[in-house]
């Protein structure tokens, strides 16, 4: 009998997380090794679709190692953040965190904050749109504008249910800043718009990019059916409306940026080196007031 | 009859699948409600719904009435916020179909696919119950463009279809208008 050896992958998070990073990482778990060793001990700087990212890294390893080590950030104010948004909650049992996380004295910021959430059944999607008006509401000038920005959020999120058939859901986390306004990061490793969309036979030919592209259009479906596709047009148009946003939507190897700002629109798309697994959707979104 | 989308579900409505148990539990109640009755489906407490939602949900339901179901029963909604109703507004646009919405003092506006909806709306509440030569009539267009129009009223639920058989013999249909304050 010949015994395989014991395969070790060891995936360094460096201060700012990137994009290839997370890719290169989730490749190589894919191999089923025996362990995955996290070290995000030199994390410096972590926003809301970092935190979701990071956290589907080590979902993602869960469901392919054995075991998995995660070695938190060294750095107080970071490894601090990742225990606020409740980073270490329900981590599957093959995770071993190699230093105890932060016990913290929890301030109320319900009106700040949505902790990492995992979004796999309706009530979940409408749970988070409770909790997103809960934030945005005092601090939008009307409330149809707080609506449209909620509305922006549901229709990010129940695409994860419509279409994304993600193992393990999506990821939401948001964090409302001062100086810039909303945070907020929606992310599934599920099959991706451009893989969906493409199952329709007039938008096969499609890269990733046109796919995505066509996406955002109203009435563009994978399904085919009279009524469909409204929801990615629905997360631009209201993202829009409700103040000066910048929606970043990642899928495949496309990225399109949409920033509005005054009422000045600008497009941005771009083809990625490597490609991400699912969907990341990031948008900041300074209130209209 | 009322139907209390808040209290039932939740104040905050997303995703197709989630339209589609509404839906379900919408018809079901239809079923319970009497031939020239009505039921009424109060947004009252919700605060915002998804496009995907009221597609599934709403314009499916009228979508279903344009097709047959529930035509001898009225179908109306109220105690939508400006958000709830603009989201519902764009759905109907989309299917090209139109639904009523009763006013805080009971009155009926036409939302969705509008054209010439409010106008017919009009001379169906003058005429409260008709058959399509009384609309035509009454809106001096041929009858082949009054059943046409009775078809998206109909469908729309601010009135109600059955079939009569005159005493000559055959068959026709007479309407009636089913909105709570003016049935």
């Amino acid at each position: 009998m010949t015994l395989k050896p014991q395969k070790t992958i060891t995936v360094s998070i460096p201060p700012r997380l990137a994009d290839t990073d997370l890719h290169d990482a989730m490749v190589e778990c894919d191999g089923a090794p025996c362990q995955v060793r996290i070290m995000a001990g030199s994390l410096q700087f972590v926003t809301p679709l970092a935190l979701c990212r990071l956290r589907a890294l080590v979902d993602h390893a869960a469901l392919h190692a054995q075991t998995v080590v995660f070695d938190p950030p060294v750095l107080t104010e970071a490894s601090n953040y990742l225990s606020r948004m409740n980073f270490y909650e329900d981590l599957d049992k093959s995770v071993e965190v190699s230093r105890t996380p932060p016990t913290l004295t929890r301030a109320d910021r319900r009106d700040r904050l949505i902790e990492l959430q995992r979004i796999q059944t309706i009530e979940h999607v409408e749970f988070f749109m409770d909790r997103a008006w809960r934030v945005v509401q005092p601090h939008f000038a009307s409330q149809p504008l707080a609506k449209a920005c909620v509305s922006a959020l549901g229709a990010a999120t129940e695409n994860v249910i419509d279409h994304a058939q993600a193992q393990s859901g999506a990821l939401v986390a948001a964090q409302l800043y001062e100086r810039i306004g909303l945070d907020l990061a929606v992310v599934d490793l599920g099959l991706g718009i451009p893989a969906t969309l493409r199952a329709n036979a007039a938008f096969s030919h499609l890269s990733d990019l046109e796919a995505l592209g066509k996406a955002l259009e109203d009435g563009v479906t994978c399904t085919g059916l009279e009524g469909r596709g409204a929801g990615l047009c629905e997360l631009v148009t209201n993202a829009q409306r409700a103040g000066n946003s910048t929606l970043v939507i990642q899928s495949g190897d496309a990225r399109i940026s949409l920033a509005s700002f005054n009422g000045q629109s600008q497009v941005s798309c771009t083809t990625a080196a490597q490609p991400i697994r699912g969907t990341w959707i990031s948008l900041r979104l300074q209130p209209s007031r | 009859m009322r139907y209390d989308v808040a209290t039932r579900w939740s104040v905050f409505l997303a995703t197709r699948e989630r339209g589609r148990r509404v839906r379900e539990d919408i018809e079901q109640e239809l079923r319970g409600v009497a031939p020239g009755g009505n039921l009424v489906i109060s947004f009252a407490g919700v605060e915002g719904i998804t496009v995907s939602f009221g597609d599934e949900c709403i314009a499916k339901l009228i979508v279903g009435r344009a097709a047959g179901d529930f035509v001898d029963r009225g179908l109306l909604m109220e105690g939508m916020n400006e958000d709830v109703r603009e989201t519902m507004e764009a759905v109907l646009a989309r299917r090209k179909v139109s639904a009523i919405a009763l006013g805080s003092s009971g009155a009926p506006e036409v939302i969705g696919e509008t054209g010439w909806m409010s106008s017919t709306l009009a001379a169906a509440l003058e005429l409260h119950s008709f058959g399509a030569a009384d609309l035509a009539g009454r809106l001096h267009i041929s009858p082949q463009a009054a059943n046409n129009r009775l078809k998206m009223l109909v469908a729309s639920g601010a009135v109600a279809r059955e079939l009569v058989v005159p005493d000559g013999g055959g068959k026709e249909f007479s309407y009636a208008i089913v909105i709570p304050a003016y049935a």
